[in-house]
């Protein structure tokens, strides 16, 4: 089988859809087999996410949501929304220590265009990260 | 107002499929405030007053207000028997009083009941009434109510055995339901914690009366938070459990279940608590820029 697995949703640039991603990260999460308490991490990592994007998302834009896998025994959620001010996600911020707390590897991208792109990489193991 | 005004005995017209908070022990078992003689008299007194004297009278406000004021601890002791629900307790009180105000008026002295137990289910039909109306931010069925309270068990238990949290699957067997129920199930833990998303902190100490806040164990040393100092305000604003499982969670990478044991509550509250305070968190830092 060499099916693309790439996952992609798509919904408008708004609050109230985050539920609709929420919803499909634990999905995912679940058939990766996480433990609940690693999907209730990557569900919080995934609204944190959001909240930034959707706070400097212009009107009527979408957010577009990927989940890619990513080996060992995880994923990748990449979260992409247009900004007003092409503004980055600081590393200094209290949203990239909530992420970085969260998942295992967080990626912060602004393209030409202004689409601020979230990266969260998350992997089955519980491990706590030291 | 037809039935919203509907008297304790009343059949009270919910929807089937919602669950309706029951106060933690039986009404008849709840022991109201002691009473003294004087208070009784006096209590019959007002009442009496109220009954004869006409509207306009303001001898019958003063009657009113004071019978009002006199049973405000039978209010305040019946919203506290609802607290740790997701509503803060002064809201459950300000509820409760509105309660306790319908009771006054609408009580008949030509039944023959005495105020207070006429009062009690009033009361509490008015708390009942707000976690129906404004208490789930969205309707959560009881089949779901019922798995999210199963899936908690269950979580604990599989905890116990395997030394972690458990997976979807595991669940899923263990509590023999799908594993998208289990999914479900864990959403609506969070449907359940919108509604205390603006909970004011000055209660976080009512709220969720576990031991560990009564405890004084290890400092959680706050100091290392403060270093950031946009946040430093907020992170004080919420209640100091709060405060103490956000450090835990970001600043000493704990994880959901060793807070969960550290404070003694369950790992879905401990999300809960979680998700809550970062959204409050997050709307105290919208507008400065981070």
């Amino acid at each position: 089988m060499d099916l693309d697995p790439t996952v992609t949703l798509r919904v408008p640039a708004n609050s109230a859809f985050v539920v609709l991603i929420r919803a499909a990260v634990s999905a995912m999460c679940a058939r990766l087999d996480f433990t609940i308490d690693r999907i209730e991490d990557v569900k919080l990592a995934v609204d944190e996410a959001a909240a930034l994007l959707l706070s400097d998302a212009p009107q009527d834009t979408h957010l577009d949501v990927r989940f890619t896998p990513d080996a060992p025994d995880g994923m990748r959620v990449e979260m992409t929304a247009p900004t007003v001010n092409g503004r980055s996600l600081e590393r200094d911020s209290f949203t990239w220590t909530v992420l970085t707390a969260l998942v295992d590897e967080v990626v912060a991208t602004v393209s030409a265009d202004r689409n601020l792109t979230i990266s969260l990489a998350v992997h089955r193991s519980e491990a706590v990260r030291p | 107002m037809s039935d919203r005004a509907a008297g304790p005995d009343a059949p009270e017209a919910a929807a089937p499929d919602v669950v309706e908070p029951e106060p933690e022990e039986p009404l008849e078992k709840i022991a109201e405030p002691r009473w003294s003689t004087r208070d009784r008299t006096r209590e019959r007194e007002l009442i009496a007053l109220i009954a004869e004297l006409p509207e306009a009278d303001p001898r019958r406000s003063s009657a009113r207000d004071e019978l009002v004021t006199m049973h405000l601890p039978l209010a305040a002791f019946l919203a506290r028997r609802f607290r740790d629900r997701g509503e803060s307790l002064d809201d459950l009180t300000q509820v409760a009083t509105i309660g306790l105000i319908k009771a006054v008026d609408r009580f008949d002295p030509q039944r023959g009941v005495e105020f207070s137990t006429f009062a009690t289910p009033t009361i509490v039909g008015e708390i009942k009434r707000h976690f129906r109306d404004k208490g789930w931010a969205i309707r959560v069925p009881r089949r779901l109510q019922e798995l999210r309270i199963s899936i908690g068990r269950a979580t604990a238990e599989l905890s116990q055995s395997t030394g972690r949290s458990p997976t979807v699957a595991e669940l899923a067997a263990h509590l023999d339901v799908g594993e998208e129920d289990i999914l479900e199930g864990m959403e609506s833990a969070q449907a359940y914690a919108t509604l205390s998303l603006d909970a004011s902190s000055a209660d976080g100490m009512e709220e969720g009366s576990s031991l560990a806040d009564t405890l004084g164990e290890d400092d959680p040393g706050l100091g290392e938070v403060e270093t950031r100092e946009t946040l430093h305000p907020l992170v004080a604003t919420l209640p100091p459990r709060e405060q103490r499982i956000i450090h835990m969670r970001f600043y000493e990478n704990m994880t959901q279940a060793q807070i969960a044991e550290q404070i003694g509550v369950s790992q879905m509250h401990v999300s809960r608590l979680l998700a809550k305070s970062l959204a409050q968190l997050r709307t105290g830092l919208v507008e400065p820029t981070h």
